[in-house]
């Protein structure tokens, strides 16, 4: 009898409801988690990163779960112990590994490219410099995030959420702010998914009514060769001028290659679909766990959101101011609607310009247009975090 | 809000010695992401450049070689007159035989006769078609 009491005593005292009662953050955490979840699954949030996401949060938050043992990276050095995590560690600290090696980001991309298509891009090589343009997001919030008081490192990382880029800002926090990543991952697939809602108040505000109705000309038909040569000689230019570029910029530009060359078929099938999936899935959980109580809870992560929301805003700003320039200087064969596409969030940008331009003009076929300064803004926030890295490692 | 020895720990980590000043980083960030872009703009455009002058000089090669051809077979062969069955307009027939010269690009032919096609297909097999279609 005292036994079976005993047993049953132990078992309640190692309970995660003791854990609850000592640190109610944790439960906090918990709807925070559900919420995640309704948003992913009801409101269609980015699904495929905010469901794991918001399920690693949960799996994080039930305490004494140890699925991670977040302190075994985070030490007093800066170095993880990989030897305790080996030793000691739980599930999500082994997927974690490959989001602290930053092996996980570089392999999406390299999905990406395989279904990118730079076609519109490569026809209107202007493109590019709207795609510039539109980093002008990370920038600001870097020095919005140095203001309220960040390190530069935290800074970058929190800035570079206006790439739009959900890869290269996890890339970019896990080498700079490692602290961070839960809520800047958070932070930047939610305002992924709230694109169609924060841009097109500013793209009407920044143009005029006459300006949104622009008709472009037709894109003029690239060639295969064209489509060959154009990755190559990306990757050669950008990572002469920033080494730390890359992995980001040669895995997307080799998934490029690997679709536009037509001969490897069948690993090309598999980058874009079961490689990005799995990296997705690993990628998504152990993000996702990096959120607990103790690192999401405080008023870094409130600073965050707000950051977030800045650094898209004034990416869409940059990128439609310049796409007014650009139709000032070609006498208005550019519509500055496609600037905001810049803001690298492929294809929901692009599709938000089209919407909008639409709307002036129900004739006014933007797509194929803006998709230019879209898969341009992937390069440019690639280019933008090289920088970062480099400027603050 | 909760103690967080994790923040000092993690802030300990993150301070830099020499981080470059604010203005640094803004300037030569959004100055680089600028330069390196307009590099690739004017690398892109002088490409595109120079595929289009490689095509236009395969299409100045072949164009030649056309019209000399052309004279050529004129000279001969006056088909007989095309019989057109009753009550095809001409519109019609000039649709048909442009459509025809899109598709067989360079080929010289002559029409023989036009003739309207029989459906061959009953009310319930037409239905059928368009419902297995129709998600296309």
């Amino acid at each position: 009898m005292q036994g079976f009491l005993g047993a049953v005593g132990g078992i309640a005292s190692q309970s995660g409801f003791v854990g609850l009662a000592q640190n109610p953050g944790y439960l906090i955490m918990i709807i925070l988690a559900c919420v995640l979840i309704y948003l992913a699954i009801v409101k269609q949030f980015e699904p495929l990163l905010l469901l794991p996401i918001g399920f690693g949060m949960l799996l994080a938050n039930l305490p004494f779960g140890e699925i991670i043992h977040m302190d075994l990276f985070l030490t007093e050095t800066g170095h993880p112990d990989f030897l305790k995590v080996f030793e000691q560690g739980g599930l999500a600290d082994m997927l974690y590994l490959g989001v602290k090696l930053g092996i996980y980001p570089p392999l999406i991309f390299l999905g990406i490219g395989t279904m990118t298509d730079f076609g519109p891009l490569i026809s209107n090589p202007k493109s590019l410099l709207l795609g510039a343009a539109a980093q002008l997001g990370i920038f600001t919030t870097y020095f919005g995030a140095k203001m309220l008081g960040f390190t530069g490192q935290e800074a970058a990382s929190i800035g570079i959420i206006g790439g739009a880029d959900g890869p290269t800002a996890i890339y970019v926090t896990s080498k700079l702010a490692p602290h961070l990543l839960g809520a800047i991952a958070v932070a930047a697939y939610s305002y992924m998914a709230l694109v169609p809602v924060i841009q097109p108040p500013i793209m009407r505000a920044l143009t005029t009514k006459a300006q949104r109705s622009i008709v472009m000309q037709q894109l003029r038909p690239v060639s295969r060769t064209e489509k060959i040569v154009f990755p190559i000689l990306c990757t050669i230019v950008i990572c002469l001028i920033i080494p730390s570029a890359v992995p980001l910029v040669g895995m997307l530009m080799l998934g490029n290659l690997m679709k536009e060359s037509g001969v490897v078929e069948r690993i090309n099938k598999t980058a874009g679909n079961e490689l990005m999936n799995i990296i997705t899935i690993f990628l998504g959980i152990s993000v996702g766990c990096t959120t607990s109580a103790d690192t999401f809870f405080n008023l870094q992560t409130g600073y965050i959101i707000v950051l977030g929301l800045i650094a898209f805003c004034f990416g869409t700003a940059g990128g439609v101011i310049f796409g007014r320039i650009m139709c000032w200087a070609t006498h208005g064969k550019v519509n500055p609607l496609i600037g905001a596409a810049g803001v690298s969030a492929v294809p929901m940008a692009a599709r938000v310009a089209q919407k909008v331009g639409q709307k002036e003009n129900p004739q006014n076929f933007l797509l194929m247009h803006a998709m230019g300064p879209n898969v341009a803004g992937v390069i440019g926030s690639a280019v933008a975090a090289g920088i970062l890295i480099t400027l603050l490692k | 809000m909760y103690p967080t020895p994790f923040s000092a720990v993690a802030s300990a980590i993150v301070m830099l010695e020499n981080e470059p000043g604010i203005a640094t980083v803004f300037l030569s960030g959004i100055s680089i992401v600028f330069a390196v872009l307009v590099l690739l703009y004017l690398l892109i455009t002088l490409e595109g450049v120079i595929f289009k002058s490689i095509d236009e000089k395969k299409k100045g090669a072949s164009a030649p070689a056309q019209p000399k051809q052309q004279p050529k077979a004129a000279a001969p062969v006056k088909a007989p007159a095309p019989q057109i069955q009753k009550g095809i307009p001409g519109e019609v027939i000039a649709a048909i035989v442009a459509a025809i010269t899109a598709s067989e690009g360079s080929g010289k032919f002559s029409i023989r006769s036009i003739k309207r096609a029989k459906t061959g297909r009953s009310a319930w097999g037409s239905a059928g078609v368009s419902s297995n279609t129709e998600p296309f």
